[in-house]
């Protein structure tokens, strides 16, 4: 193309045109278009339509409405899926539910708790099973505690035994036992016996040569009735 | 500091707000932008006003500016724009002339006016410029092209929107015609 465009060219044409002068355009004319040339880059920009004016103020508004919205949404609907399993049951369960009698842990916590070491490589399971671990964590707790005695089933504890964390739950249960007796007496419900005829029983039992329960009987009547003035025979 | 950079990268350092930028690019053009309108109309007053209007467009045409391709082809276009729209306000004859069908040759020169009175100077620039108004418009442009902007043929084509041949039609044209009419200069 190059080569084209130089055939084309005549040199002494070109040479020619070269002493024919130079002729320039005025000043005048530089420095209007100069001037020009500074006015349009300094010239205010042409004002954007209006909703290009309203683009950021409701794009902050729409924002503040999705971030109120959620966090109505999870004040009212609070996100069960991710409360960890030893909180959530203590949430969800009714304080009578905690307190209800623990047979029913007794029987189901072993079993639901024996594959414990297996919890990590079974989620699912371990999510099935979680339920039944804080209910034995609520063993040690007095209002826990003495349910399992007033049933009847002493037992539970040691079946408990099944896993470590059983164990443990165990222990703290029988540390703790002094004091939930204490407790257990002060929460017991008045007897139905008569403070007359109970002092009668124990006379008969004292007469009978029954000395080892008529003493028990008397503790538990002191127990029951600590304001009662013993007769003298009594004190 | 703008003298290393390329015509098309100053435009763009205007189009971003340079001003300076520009004053780098319009020294580096005005002369010969300014001839070359002068030499196709032949009218220093006309020339002021085309070679104003073409600045202008530049100015204003900045924002949407691209370096699609050289500056001065862009430039020179926008030149030949303005010129067939002087020619069809002034001289329709002259715009027809660049209608691509019709054979160059055949036709007389434009009457833009008369460059021998309207250019001042030596006796070679006298006798130039009668050559050049002799020569039909798109061959005038063509040769002024390639003489005062120093574009290709491929630029030429690309500034006057012609096939690449037939500004090579134009340019010997020409080139011939000037060499005969100022053979006693050469």
């Amino acid at each position: 193309m190059n080569d084209a465009h130089d055939n084309l060219r005549d040199p002494g044409l070109s040479r020619l045109y070269a002493q024919a002068g130079k002729n320039e355009p005025p000043p005048a004319l530089d420095a209007a278009i100069l001037a020009a040339a500074r006015a349009a880059t300094t010239a205010p920009r042409p004002p954007r339509p209006w909703w290009r004016r309203l683009q950021a103020p409701l794009a902050l508004a729409g924002s503040i409405i999705i971030a109120v919205a959620l966090t109505l949404s999870m004040d009212r609907n609070p996100p069960t899926e991710f409360t960890s399993p030893a909180s959530a049951p203590l949430q969800e369960r009714p304080s009578a539910e905690r307190t209800a009698p623990a047979s029913a842990d007794a029987g189901s916590a072993p079993a639901a708790l024996a594959p414990a070491g297996k919890e990590a490589s079974r989620p699912a399971e371990a999510k099935r099973e979680a339920p039944a671990r804080p209910r034995e964590n609520l063993a040690p707790t007095p209002s826990a505690a003495v349910a399992p005695a007033e049933s009847g089933v002493a037992k539970a504890p040691a079946a408990d035994m099944a896993s470590e964390s059983l164990a443990g739950s165990a222990r703290q249960k029988s540390a703790a036992a002094p004091a939930l007796q204490a407790s257990r007496e002060a929460a017991a419900p008045p007897p139905a016996k008569a403070p007359e005829a109970w002092l009668e029983e124990i006379r008969s039992l004292r007469r009978q040569g029954k000395l080892a329960e008529a003493e028990s009987s008397l503790r538990e009547f002191r127990a029951a009735y600590p304001d009662f003035t013993l007769p003298e025979e009594f004190r | 500091m703008h003298d290393d950079l390329s015509d098309e990268r100053l435009m763009l350092a205007y189009r971003d707000g340079d001003t300076a930028a520009f004053e780098a690019l319009y020294a580096r053009y005005r002369t010969r932008l300014y001839r070359h309108l002068a030499h196709q109309c032949g009218d220093a007053r006309l020339a002021e006003e085309l070679y104003q209007d073409v600045w202008l467009k530049v100015i204003h045409g900045r924002t949407g500016y691209e370096p699609l391709a050289r500056f001065s082809t862009w430039l020179y276009r926008i030149a030949h724009h303005r010129l067939i729209d002087h020619y069809r306000k002034n001289a329709r004859q002259a715009a027809g002339l660049f209608d691509h069908d019709i054979d160059l040759d055949e036709l007389p020169a434009t009457g833009c006016a008369d460059p021998a009175r309207q250019v001042e100077g030596s006796e070679i620039a006298r006798r130039l410029a009668t050559a050049l108004g002799e020569l039909p418009a798109p061959q005038r442009e063509a040769f002024l092209m390639a003489e005062e902007g120093g574009l290709s043929l491929d630029e030429i084509a690309a500034a006057t929107v012609t096939g690449r041949e037939t500004v090579k039609s134009r340019l010997r044209y020409a080139v011939g015609k000037l060499r005969h009419a100022l053979q006693d200069l050469l």
